[in-house]
């Protein structure tokens, strides 16, 4: 491929890295739990999210949005349209107001825009016909359930913890078992952002890593290394800037705006999630993370009755709501604006 | 957990046992004041006056005293983080709590000594005698909500009581300050003042109980 080209293709990629890394983050309930400052939470995150991109995203198989377009394939115009307009929402709701919101839900929302317009600027076979409306049945079900699953789940799960620190007789024996749920929120949130830095950098860099120019191995005297690792590495990098610069908003959101976290309850609210995207993989449920994440924290605010801040929430629910017209929207746009560059 | 804890600023153990004795001198403090305060008022009944601004000042000097143990806290321990910040918060709430009870001490010696050479009723030094009650009781809620949330919370529950006591004994006062012709306006107006503020201090001490129960409640 041109170099040019190539290079255009990769500062994308790091665009659309850097917008996933701004709102994808998994390092809030420690910040609102205050084992960790923003700073120190972003600087790990960022760390970590680099580390698991390389190690972890090597085995990159992510389809985007093929799902819903079964049968079709969807061209590398499409691909880059749907990541640039997902992108660019989710750097617009971080960037503005800090609002968590979900990566599928913004991937569906321009699949459904792209496939829908393409027929209209000469894309043949593609339509409202060529969309799996079933599949987006199943995914538009998933996030529904995916908040009451979070909250059911994570509300008993922090009620047990609770019961278990009832245990504790006085004040000092308390303090022991929150310190100790600190340094477990800690090692937890490192494992989950290294983890989770090896799955979304698919998202950023599938449409590449494909390349004839991102095969093979580079040789240094001994030393073989893969020439995918480069775009890996942009792709980490991208994510990790995305969380220092930008994400630091969303993480006071989450941290700070819904309820107040303390380690015990911020660390059940993390192991639920887990818990729950765990489960719900192995069973083919499609559930959004950041739904379940949200719905975790304001279930584990309700058991230990703290006040949950409604109009925060009622804010992350209407980003929730119009995240999939406004993809659908920015799709058609940026597809007419880069038809026929690739 | 030493480098970890320097990385997070999390629970320096040394910290957290300078802040225990800490609390512990402010607790000695506000309960060695009040029962100062105890001996005034039962002085004052006596007509024993030579040990009134002794004890005056040494009320006063355990209230400096315990308004440096509160400076040592914030300055010292609560901002190097020696707990998790909620644990911090919940600290500083029980110290300003125990600081005020002391500070309510103060005022009432020094009220006290403003009216020396009156006669005081009986009512003063019992009042004196359940405030300085419910400080004991207070030290040991203190004590046990570290180590035993049931204990603590039947110990401010002590302190309530014996604070109804007072406030029985402090409207008695006033009904006989307001109603016994023998008290002249200024002795009204004089042993209102000194009630009232003898009962400020099992008031705060009643307050710094409820804290301490709102915590018990909240975790056990």
């Amino acid at each position: 491929m041109e170099p040019v080209l190539l290079g255009v293709l990769l500062v994308i990629s790091f665009l659309v890295a850097f917008a996933i890394g701004s709102n994808d983050e998994a390092m809030a309930p420690a910040v609102g739990a205050k084992v960790f400052t923003v700073n120190v939470a972003v600087a790990i995150g960022g760390l970590i999210t680099v580390l698991g991109a390389v190690t972890l995203g090597g085995n990159v198989s992510e389809k985007v949005g093929s799902d819903l377009v079964g049968g079709l394939t969807l061209t590398t115009e499409m691909v880059f349209a749907i990541l640039i307009s997902m992108a660019i929402w989710l750097l617009i709701a971080s960037a503005t107001k800090g609002l968590p919101i979900s990566t599928t839900q913004c991937i569906v929302g321009s699949v459904i825009g792209v496939a829908i317009f393409a027929p209209v600027i000469g894309y043949a076979g593609w339509g409202a016909e060529a969309i799996d409306w079933f599949v987006v049945l199943e995914v538009f079900a998933g996030w529904i359930i995916s908040p009451v699953i979070g909250f059911f789940i994570a509300a008993g799960v922090f009620a047990v913890v609770r019961r278990i620190q009832k245990r504790a007789k006085g004040l000092s024996g308390l303090e022991r078992q929150e310190r100790l749920a600190s340094y477990g929120l800690a090692a937890f949130l490192v494992w989950t952002s290294l983890s989770r830095g090896g799955n979304d950098v698919a998202n950023a860099i599938a449409p590449i890593v494909v390349l004839p120019d991102f095969q093979g191995t580079l040789d240094f005297g001994s030393i073989n290394l893969p020439i995918v690792l480069l775009p890996l590495l942009i792709g980490g990098i991208g994510m990790a800037l995305g969380l220092i610069i930008v994400g630091r908003k969303v993480i006071r959101t989450l941290a700070t705006e819904v309820v107040t976290l303390s380690p015990s309850s911020a660390l059940s609210a993390s192991v639920s999630v887990a818990l729950i995207m765990f489960v719900g993989t192995i069973l083919g449920l499609p559930l959004s993370g950041t739904h379940v994440l949200v719905a975790a924290l304001i279930a584990v605010g309700w058991v230990s009755e703290t006040p949950v801040q409604m109009k925060q929430v009622k804010d992350i629910l209407v980003s929730w709501i119009i995240t999939v017209p406004i993809s659908a929207i920015l799709g058609i746009v940026v597809l007419t604006v880069i038809q026929g560059s690739f | 957990m030493g480098t970890f804890s320097r990385i997070f600023g999390l629970g320096d153990k040394d910290l957290q046992k300078q802040a225990d004795d800490l609390l512990l001198k402010l607790s000695k403090a506000l309960q060695s004041a009040s029962a100062k305060l105890h001996v005034c008022a039962d002085d004052w009944e006596d007509g024993k006056m030579k040990n009134l601004d002794a004890l005056q000042s040494e009320i006063i000097g355990l209230e400096r005293e315990a308004d440096t143990v509160k400076e040592e806290l914030y300055d010292k321990i609560f901002s190097k983080r020696a707990y998790l910040p909620q644990q911090t918060q919940e600290r500083y709430e029980l110290v300003q709590h125990m600081d005020n009870v002391v500070d309510a001490t103060e005022e009432a010696v020094r009220m006290m000594l403003v009216g020396r050479n009156y006669e005081p009723p009986d009512e003063i030094a019992e009042i004196a005698k359940k405030s300085w009650i419910c400080t004991d009781l207070l030290q040991d809620a203190v004590k046990y909500l570290f180590t035993d949330f049931q204990k603590s919370v039947e110990y401010t529950m002590k302190i309530d009581r014996v604070r109804e006591e007072a406030r029985d004994l402090h409207f008695e006062l006033l009904e006989k300050l307001f109603n016994d012709k023998k008290y002249k306006a200024k002795e009204v107006s004089l042993f209102r003042a000194v009630s009232d503020r003898l009962i400020l201090v099992a008031v705060r001490a009643e307050n710094t109980g409820d804290f301490i129960r709102t915590i018990a409640v909240k975790y056990s």
